[in-house]
């Protein structure tokens, strides 16, 4: 009996041994400074900011190499697995670089990181459907996936993200006022949350789907500066600032290049690069007036409490979600 | 007569130097050809405007002292012309751009000295000018950064200029074409659909065009050539179709774009 207990306990230790062999753990130097790059990764990953300075990896689903690979190593996108997690970690220049996975069916990642390291998460494989999850994580994010789910919580931005097949879902604890946001997608939602309090400019576009949202977002008036051209009227959103209210404007004189090329209509957009002026005159020489009714497309430009940072939405096939959120 | 010919004589048809002939040939050059045309038009547009550019008066005693120059100078040269009766054409000539570069220095210091609210104008000149080309410079070195959200920040102070300059034009045509994520992709395509209607602009787009392969992109540069009404671009949409990886989303597009582009 006592040695069945003693077996027993033993096999228990070892099973324990044998868990604790699927971890990873290494020190990262440096802040905001590093970026943390997970290079197509074939596995779901979870991925959590923490105050410390470790990366860490939990592996689990992970099977065994087969029996003839005794003696060696896998070799992965970026190199020999390293971590004895189907993985490489390489460091380059402030970036350390993760690749590896496998396509074995339930593998999954959780990994710890420093809260303030940049992320980086590529998965261009087309036929890799993966799911990602972040969690607290302070620094930029910038993802770009074919498929797969994608669920980002507590983050702050800059994010920079394309999923094209899948979901985006975003819920930002605050928005990081520092550089432009983009969020794209060809065929899924993108489902995003925000504080109410948050400062931000918003252009959103859902080409054959919808924009829904409980935020109080303020529409942008373009400004939009007449300027007589006899039989034209030119009028430009951003160019106003450009144009001086005594300019004196006259098509035959002063268009001389596109006014071959171009049919003009009323209400026709303008924008400018002036060719050259000449100040003394207060004369302006437009010598590339440009045409364009496309300014990037945009269903809606709106501010939230005022505008803040950008944050680019577009999605084709999919619905915008603008929440706010509940706490 | 041919355009290069035209071309050449350009200059000297403009200042009237040209013998009868040949000027009745550009004549009839001009009357054909739209392009040489406005070739012509444009330099007959910029005299107009360097003949308005204001005179500056020279200060009184600088002028006093170019008149004293160029007098002592007079005599010089009559001096060497009773030695050698003869005056080089080169020596001439090289007076006469010494004379000129003078004069140039003194009218335009001599101009400052005297308008002193003048000097406010140009200085909002150049200082309009030196943060055209700073911001030009930020935003190339911010093109070259790691961090997506920065370069589309680049992307988008781009936006704020009132010009393209080539070598930001080719960053951005570098960023549409190659940059890693295709958020920024979209944003370069964004910034430049702006100066769509220049035409090598526009000719660079419809080559970009055919060069995308993300669906978002795609769809979004269809959009634009339809609303730029841009036939080129037919070519480029009808192998989108044509290609059985092109998405389904955007064969949809195409097929739309062209019907209304046909």
């Amino acid at each position: 009996m006592k040695t069945i207990r003693n077996f027993v306990c033993i096999l228990f230790l070892v099973s324990s041994l044998n868990l604790m062999a699927q971890e990873y753990s290494q020190e990262l130097t440096g802040g905001s400074d590093l970026t943390v790059r997970f290079e197509n990764v074939v596995a779901d990953l979870y991925i959590e900011g923490h105050t410390g300075n470790k990366l860490t990896v939990e592996a689990t689903g992970l099977e065994p190499p087969p029996e003839k690979a005794a003696g060696l190593k896998a070799l992965k996108r970026t190199g020999l697995d390293n971590t004895g997690l189907a993985l490489n970690i390489d460091e380059y220049d402030h970036v350390i670089i993760i690749s590896g996975g496998s396509s074995e069916q339930n593998l999954s990642y959780k990994i710890g990181l420093p809260e303030k390291v940049n992320l980086v998460i590529t998965n261009t494989w087309f036929y890799q459907e993966k799911n990602l999850e972040v969690h607290k994580m302070k620094g930029e994010i910038e993802i770009n996936r074919q498929f797969g789910k994608v669920n980002l919580f507590d983050v702050i931005g800059p994010v920079v993200a394309t999923v094209n097949n899948g979901e985006l879902n975003v819920t930002f604890s605050e928005v990081n006022q520092e550089s432009p946001m983009s969020l794209i997608s060809s065929q899924s939602d993108i489902d995003i949350t925000l504080p109410a309090g948050s400062k931000a400019t918003f252009n959103l576009a859902a080409g054959n789907g919808e924009i829904y949202t409980d935020l109080d977002l303020e529409k942008i008036v373009e400004e939009k500066e007449e300027m007589d051209l006899g039989d034209l009227k030119v009028y430009s959103p951003s160019v106003g600032k450009f144009i001086n209210p005594k300019v004196e404007l006259n098509p035959d004189v002063l268009l001389p290049r596109y006014h071959y090329n171009y049919q003009f209509n009323k209400g026709d957009i303008f924008i400018d690069t002036l060719g050259f002026f000449n100040r003394a005159l207060n004369n302006y020489y437009i010598g590339n007036l440009l045409y364009s009714g496309w300014f990037g497309g945009y269903d809606y430009k709106g501010t939230l409490n005022g505008g803040g940072v950008e944050i680019k939405i577009r999605t084709q096939n999919g619905n915008v979600y603008l929440r706010k959120s509940k706490r | 007569m041919n355009c290069n010919d035209v071309v050449n004589n350009l200059e000297a048809y403009f200042s009237e130097m040209l013998p009868e002939e040949t000027r009745k040939a550009m004549d009839d050059h001009f009357s054909s050809c739209t392009d040489c045309r406005t070739k012509l038009e444009e330099l007959i547009r910029l005299e107009e405007l360097i003949v308005q550019i204001p005179f500056e008066d020279p200060e009184e005693n600088l002028k006093n002292d170019f008149v004293e120059y160029i007098d002592s100078e007079r005599k010089r040269i009559m001096l060497l012309g009773s030695e050698r009766f003869y005056v080089g054409w080169k020596r001439i000539l090289s007076l006469t751009v010494a004379a000129s570069i003078l004069f140039f220095f003194l009218g335009y210091f001599g101009g400052q000295l005297l308008s002193k609210p003048g000097i406010e104008e140009e200085q909002i000149i150049a200082l309009q000018k030196e943060v055209r080309e700073t911001k030009n410079m930020m935003i190339l070195s911010m093109l070259k950064q790691s961090s997506a959200s920065k370069r589309i920040m680049a992307v988008n102070i781009s936006e704020e200029l009132d010009r393209l300059e080539p070598e930001l034009r080719e960053a951005l045509f570098l960023s549409l074409n190659g940059d890693k994520s295709e958020n920024v992709r979209l944003a370069a395509l964004e910034a430049l659909s702006r100066y769509a209607g220049v035409p090598e602009i526009r000719e660079e787009l419809v080559k970009s065009f055919s060069l995308q392969t993300d669906p978002i992109i795609q769809i979004s540069m269809i959009n634009m050539m339809v609303n730029l009404k841009e036939k080129a671009s037919v070519p480029v949409m009808e192998k989108l179709i044509a290609d059985e990886t092109t998405y389904e989303s955007v064969k949809n597009q195409a097929r739309q774009g062209l019907k209304l582009l046909l």
